[in-house]
């Protein structure tokens, strides 16, 4: 074995560095993924001031009117400018932000929001088996018909996922989520 | 600051920077504004039944869409041709539609540079050029047989001047005229193999590059593995050891144009048996003693000189002719590229047919499984979905040509095919094409005879298309296909047929239908009681609803249907036929050697070219990619002095290529073979400047009696030139094929 004391200076500086960037690295990523920072509200901005409140809760439309492919696929679907005009063409034309989804309309130019509920790539999430299971949206988006900025109010790891499907004797087998 | 902490700064900056890396970032979600299928699932998709348009084969594939885009395509698994199964081509037609070099918008040509026009403003040209035509319009197509054919059949006809020809793919008029002689209907005809014990092809390098590559790779592999107890036994006779040829038992290298003289030396010996052992008695002795006669000078001993195989081993390869009846012959490119191929092509069917007669008295069973459609719906469908096959041969394509020399016309309409670049050059199609006042095409891609056209009019692909297709050949049921819309045009193009309908009736001209969907269904509705099979109780809505997502019609040969054998017009009547001339070829003695020129299945004639994938497949038997190449016997390499990747110049009285080349063992020594579809100059970045255009060496030379460009009857030289580069290849220089190789 190499004694360090018998290392060139060289090499003790290499291995200083690496060393350094090694402990760096690690205190950063529990910082960023297991601490604080990670579980701050994501709360972006979005194009238009859409407000799940007006809709969902002052004037009761249903979730599914709008994000239609919940309950038939993995993907809830966000809607697009055209089923906003389902309403709105008779609705607060007058309204600024509206004004703005009959511009996109008119000009076939859609609509980019911006992503606020997001899982890695290594999880398989299916909105269809939990609408199914009669899981309601808040048990995973909080209470988001209250909300007129959405944001996420979960922090999405795993325990999340585990401690309900224990409480409810779904799977948790790795591979029900990790196909 | 000292040293000790400079590098602790920089240890900390290094990781804050890795671990900005592993952040996310922001990520979007686009939905359209209006989805194209309403209630569209966005991760399951819909799958949509069709037929692929990249060949004329008219394989049945299903798409699978996901808003609105088509992500993958595989077979259709109830269609009588693709039977699940699709080719690289059929897979690949995705990176076709979503191409970046894709036309986008309607396109006038001014002095040679393209402007865009709107489409009202591109119509009314085309309304305006056809008026003052007045006739005399002709109309170019790519060999297809479908509606876009049907309509500018019906619109334009013979009427006044004007003039239909295709440009199909060489020699499928060789393999209409050697069946048609035999049998009743103008169809190619295409074995089934899925039965047969013994099978040699001739030339027919049919899984990569044959009518119908993908049936045809389907019944090969349904006689080697389809059947639990027996395997069945190919031979290739052929001057290349190509992909098919590679994937039988036997390879005999054939001299060129040979192959027919080959099918009449085995008839000899089948003939012979048959009188020997009193087979086949319903042909009746004398029509046998006839066929004898004029077999005589075709015995195995008298003709293995030339087609330089043992007369020992003619007659092995005769003997399952009889013994395991019915044994198959298949022809191909390999015959039908010569002088002599239509009559080459009847020797074939003839042994064909006389085993199957054979066969039939064995065994009692029909071999075939065919029904034969009604009459006067076979007729409706091939008048208004299709072109006579008189009208696709490549002499009219000559007579096309030499008509705009002679300024014939003054209004040329061309759709989706570029025989400036794919055919012979010195048909001089180019220079006979700027006779023509008025040049449209119809194309979904910038290409060397696009370039040349005054109007682009930028087609719909045909994922995005109404057609229905008659397949050019016959696989044993009736077939009609169609082909609907899977995903939503997402540029600014429209249907051919729509835009020449709408033109033709607002020139004044009678149209039968104002768009083509509507002409489809027209049609179809006439004919719907001989279409069988389709429930009767469906209403008009209902049954055209049920043929889409089938992908079109064919009668269930398994529920009712009257089992038919095709059967020979006249047996008696063949005899005339049991001669076949030497193929003549073109070139002095100063050209040594046969040039071979032949399809690969990612480029075909040329159109893959502009397909990163199809340049990434590599060859089967080369494994080359990405490039192109010559190939020469390795024996001959060495007598020029070259080695692999040393550029090399081929040679012909009409033009010269140059290119790198690859000793290949799978050649005769006096052969010289060369893929085609290389050399483009103005299809787009992958093809432009990639290899040189084996069609710059060919001459004019026909099949006389079909009218076929004899295109494998062009003699050329090969010199050493300048330079030399690496050969990409995607296996080992000593990988399994080669080894095989080298074996035989």
């Amino acid at each position: 074995m190499v004694k360090f004391g018998s290392l060139s200076t060289t090499a003790k500086v290499v291995l200083g560095f690496i060393g350094t960037a090694i402990a760096t690295f690690l205190v950063l990523f529990y910082i960023f993924y297991e601490g604080p920072f990670y579980l701050v509200a994501h709360q972006p901005t979005q194009p238009i001031n859409y407000s799940h409140k007006v809709h969902a809760d002052d004037n009761k439309i249903p979730c599914q009117y709008c994000h239609t492919f919940a309950r038939r696929s993995e993907m809830s679907g966000v809607p697009g400018a055209a089923r906003c005009m389902n309403c709105h063409e008779s609705v607060k034309q007058e309204a600024p932000e509206i004004k703005k989804v009959i511009a996109h309309y008119e000009n076939n130019k859609p609509i980019e929001w911006v992503k606020v509920f997001d899982l890695p790539d290594h999880v398989w999430f299916s909105h269809k088996k939990h609408i199914a299971k009669d899981v309601s949206c808040q048990t995973c988006h909080g209470p988001i018909e209250k909300m007129d900025v959405v944001s996420r109010t979960n922090d999405f790891q795993m325990g999340f996922c585990l401690d309900c499907h224990q409480e409810n004797e779904a799977p948790t087998d790795c591979w029900t989520c990790h196909t | 600051m000292d040293r000790r902490s400079f590098l602790k700064f920089g240890a900390l900056a290094a990781s804050s920077g890795v671990m900005g890396a592993c952040g996310q970032a922001t990520q979007k979600v686009i939905p359209f504004v209006i989805p194209p299928e309403d209630g569209a699932n966005p991760v399951d998709g819909y799958h949509y039944a069709t037929t692929c348009r990249e060949c004329e084969a008219g394989c049945g594939v299903v798409v699978r869409t996901v808003n609105g885009r088509a992500k993958k395509i595989e077979g259709n698994s109830v269609h009588p041709i693709s039977n699940g199964r699709a080719c690289v081509k059929a897979q690949a037609a995705v990176q076709r539609v979503y191409h970046s070099e894709r036309l986008t918008d309607p396109m006038v040509n001014k002095n040679g540079k393209f402007e865009k026009i709107s489409w009202n403003d591109a119509i009314g040209m085309l309304v305006e050029k056809l008026k003052i035509a007045n006739g005399k319009t002709f109309f170019l197509n790519n060999g297809a047989n479908d509606a876009l054919a049907g309509v500018v059949d019906s619109i334009f006809g013979e009427k006044g001047g004007n003039f239909i020809a295709s440009n199909h793919d060489f020699g499928h008029e060789s393999l209409i005229a050697g069946g048609s002689s035999l049998f009743d209907f103008p169809k190619i005809q295409l074995a089934d193999m899925s039965n047969a014990d013994f099978t040699i092809l001739l030339g027919a390098d049919m899984n990569e590059s044959g009518v119908s590559p993908v049936y045809q790779a389907y019944t090969f592999g349904q006689s080697r593995r389809g059947r639990p107890s027996k395997r069945g036994r190919f031979v290739y006779c052929g001057s290349r050891l190509s992909p098919t040829a590679a994937s039988a038992d036997k390879w005999l290298p054939v001299p060129p144009g040979q192959l027919g003289l080959l099918a009449l030396s085995i008839a000899q010996v089948v003939v012979d048996t048959v009188i020997q052992r009193e087979l086949a008695p319903s042909v009746g002795r004398d029509t046998l003693m006839g066929w004898r006669q004029a077999l005589n000078s075709f015995t195995p001993e008298k003709t293995y000189k030339k087609i330089e195989v043992k007369a020992d081993y003619i007659r092995r390869m005769a003997a399952p002719f009889v013994d395991e009846a019915p044994a198959l012959m298949v022809a191909g490119d390999g015959v039908v590229g010569f002088t002599n191929g239509t009559s080459s092509t009847e020797a074939i069917e003839f042994v064909n047919m006389l085993s199957a007669e054979i066969g039939r008295e064995k065994t009692k069973l029909s071999q075939a499984k065919t029904l034969q459609s009604n009459p006067t719906l076979k007729a409706a469908l091939q008048a208004n979905f299709g072109l006579a096959p008189e009208k696709q041969s490549f002499r009219r394509l000559k007579i096309l040509t030499d008509g705009m020399v002679g300024n014939e016309y003054k209004v040329g309409i061309i759709s989706h095919t570029n025989p400036v670049f794919d055919t012979p050059k010195s048909l001089k199609f180019k220079e006979a094409l700027a006779n023509v006042p008025f040049k449209v095409s119809f194309s979904c891609f910038m290409d060397e005879t696009t370039v040349e056209c005054n109007l682009v009019l930028p087609d719909n692909h045909w994922l995005e298309s109404w057609s229905a297709q008659l397949p050019n050949f016959r696989p044993g049921v009736p077939i009609l296909n169609l082909v609907q819309p899977t995903v939503v045009p997402f540029l600014n193009t429209k249907q051919a047929g729509d835009v020449l309908l709408e033109a033709a009736a607002k020139a004044g001209i009678a149209v039968p239908a104002k768009n083509l969907e509507s002409f489809i269904g027209t049609v179809i509705e006439k004919n719907r009681a001989y279409l069988k099979d389709v429930p009767t109780a469906l209403d008009t809505k209902e049954s055209w609803n049920h043929m889409l997502q089938s992908g079109g019609w064919w009668p269930n040969y398994n529920i009712g249907g009257q089992a038919e054998t095709p059967k020979p017009a006249s047996l008696s009547a063949v005899s005339k036929n049991l001669i076949i001339e030497d193929p003549s070829f073109d070139g002095d003695d100063s050209y040594q050697f046969y040039l071979h020129p032949y399809k690969t299945a990612h480029m075909g004639r040329g159109n893959g070219a502009n397909q990163a994938w199809m340049h990434e497949a590599p060859d089967p038997v080369t494994t080359l990619m990405w490039q192109f190449w010559i190939e020469v016997n390795p024996v001959m390499a060495s007598t020029i002095g070259v080695v692999e990747g040393d550029i090399v110049k081929v040679a012909s009285p009409y033009g010269s290529i140059t290119g790198p080349v690859f000793p290949f063992a799978g050649l005769r020594p006096d052969v010289i073979a060369v893929p085609v579809g290389y050399g483009h100059t103005k299809y787009g970045e992958l093809a432009n400047n990639v290899g040189s255009n084996a069609m710059n060496l060919l001459g004019i030379t026909i099949d006389k009696t079909s009218g076929a460009l004899a295109f494998r009857s062009q003699k050329v030289s090969i010199t050493k030139d300048k330079g030399s580069v690496m050969m990409m290849r995607n296996a080992h220089p000593r990988g399994e094929y080669k080894g095989e190789i080298f074996q035989l």
